[in-house]
């Protein structure tokens, strides 16, 4: 069964993991970088938009919004929602998934890969946030 | 003679009268006894696989030889023999090179809708009327090449024989032939139809261990276990097939992955779920139009083997009575592979189950 039945359930959890995370070591990298990553998914399908450019309303390093359209970004994942899934909850291998085709990879993907080792605490705020919401 | 005529692309088959000549040099007339009811017809149907029509279809069949023309000596009348849709001429680079899969000379009889030599041997009063693979065996008789008849033991009955004509001997052969699958490997089968059973059958019998087996209908699962498949996944219950794949494999991946339908995102999945320096082996026929995408730093880092198998590679002269002797043996079941039996008047009916998932294989009988 796929883990999210929609698009709203998936953003629900984003949103408040986006909340938590903004000020973090990996926001401040990815305004560092100033780089704006888009994450496509598909079945439900939504677009997640991880803003570390454009400035933010309250000072925060990054802002998340979520689109039915693909809007610009310097790279991009694609990839069913079930496998968005499993990179938030720190279960993939991203170079493996690339490999695999599981995950469809566009733009500076070089500058993206550099943020991973900053990624893990977030993966804790994800897996807790659905454990909050009892999704997981 | 009645026969299942292919008007037009998008249309159902017309059961109707049509003219058949008598067999004229290395030709074989046949008194057909039954005909599987195939994806690839469905395809040729739907217009995404394109071939000369009108046309008279089917190309998995088995029957009688009731006449042959001059220079057969292959067979004779009263021969039992299964119909293969290459009929390799055994004089080409690719005979020559042991690869009558990749005849050249079977490959234009395909595109051409005719026999060898451009020769039609089908008519109605509606205009030309073209041959399909060199079978078309929706028809109480038809006229084949002496190289698309294969005599078998006549002890066998026609209506399991039949499929040997392409479902089996495709399964049997990407298994034997194109992957080579060795005791303990593991193996992956998208599609679990005529041809995917078969590739799950053959892989029991090579020893492959797990047998995983993964289609879009759940009741497909009951059907592949007992045809060898050691777990089963519902297609339907996520759209990430690689995932469980490689949990069922120690995380490491499927040795083998068989693609048995067709599809971009199948085909991308079977790729990316083998293990590196596995092989994917794309049985499935897809339209000729469409495009599939790898990533490409995988070719080398990964080193998989992503290949093709048509007809199972096979030599159907070989293989064909060794499937057949295996399944007298008791090794390789068709019994249960003929799930359902129609006469040629409901064809479309036995169309329609296939598409809808209902049957392991459909066998029109004459």
């Amino acid at each position: 069964m796929a883990t999210y039945q929609s698009a709203e359930e998936f953003i629900d959890v984003l949103t408040e993991v986006a909340d938590r995370v903004k000020n973090s070591d990996a926001a401040k990298s990815l305004r560092e970088a100033g780089l704006v990553v888009a994450f496509v998914y598909h079945h439900p399908d939504f677009v997640v938009l991880m803003d570390g450019r454009s400035p933010t309303n309250d000072g925060s390093y990054m802002s998340m919004t979520f689109h039915q359209d693909l809007p610009a970004a310097d790279v991009s994942f694609e990839s069913s929602a079930d496998v968005g899934h499993q990179f938030w909850s720190g279960h993939m291998d991203v170079p493996n998934a690339l490999a695999r085709g599981q995950v469809k990879a566009k733009g500076a993907i070089t500058k993206a890969l550099k943020l991973i080792p900053l990624l893990p605490p977030l993966y804790d705020v994800y897996n807790q946030v659905r454990q909050n919401k009892a999704l997981g | 003679m009645r026969a299942a005529v292919l008007v037009d692309a998008n249309e159902a088959l017309r059961v109707t009268d049509v003219g058949l000549d008598r067999p004229g040099p290395k030709e074989v007339l046949v008194k057909m006894a039954a005909a599987g009811v195939c994806h690839s017809d469905w395809h040729v149907m739907q217009g995404d696989l394109p071939v000369p029509l009108p046309a008279i279809l089917g190309h998995e069949g088995a029957g009688v030889v009731e006449e042959v023309g001059e220079e057969v000596t292959r067979v004779k009348p009263g021969d039992h023999v299964v119909l293969s849709w290459i009929p390799s001429c055994g004089h080409c680079f690719y005979c020559l090179k042991g690869r009558p899969d990749m005849c050249d000379e079977a490959f234009n009889i395909q595109l051409s809708g005719s026999l060898p030599g451009n020769v039609m041997r089908l008519h109605w009063d509606e205009g030309p009327l073209h041959h399909y693979l060199g079978t078309s065996c929706f028809a109480e008789k038809t006229v084949v090449p002496d190289t698309g008849v294969i005599p078998i033991d006549p002890a066998i009955a026609l209506n399991k024989a039949a499929l040997v004509g392409c479902a089996v001997t495709t399964g049997f052969g990407a298994v034997v032939h194109t992957a080579h699958v060795a005791p303990g490997d593991s193996v992956t089968v998208i599609g679990c139809g005529g041809v995917g059973l078969n590739v799950i059958q053959t892989a029991r019998l090579a020893g492959a261990d797990p047998i995983i087996a993964i289609d879009a209908n759940g009741k497909k699962s009951e059907l592949a276990k007992t045809f060898g498949a050691t777990h089963f996944i519902d297609a339907t219950q996520s759209d990430d097939l690689i995932t469980p794949v490689i949990d069922l494999t120690k995380g490491i991946g499927t040795d083998f992955a068989f693609e048995v339908i067709g599809r971009e995102e199948t085909i991308e999945a079977a790729y990316g779920m083998v293990r590196k320096a596995g092989m994917a082996v794309i049985i499935g026929v897809a339209p000729p139009h469409m495009d599939v995408s790898f990533n490409a730093f995988s070719f080398p880092s990964q080193s998989k083997i992503l290949t093709g198998s048509w007809y199972g590679q096979s030599v159907p002269a070989v293989d064909i009575p060794r499937i057949l002797g295996l399944y007298q043996r008791g090794r390789l079941n068709l019994d249960d592979l003929v799930t359902q039996s129609y006469s040629l008047e409901h064809i479309n009916d036995a169309f329609q189950a296939l598409i809808q998932g209902t049957v392991a294989r459909g066998v029109i009988e004459f």
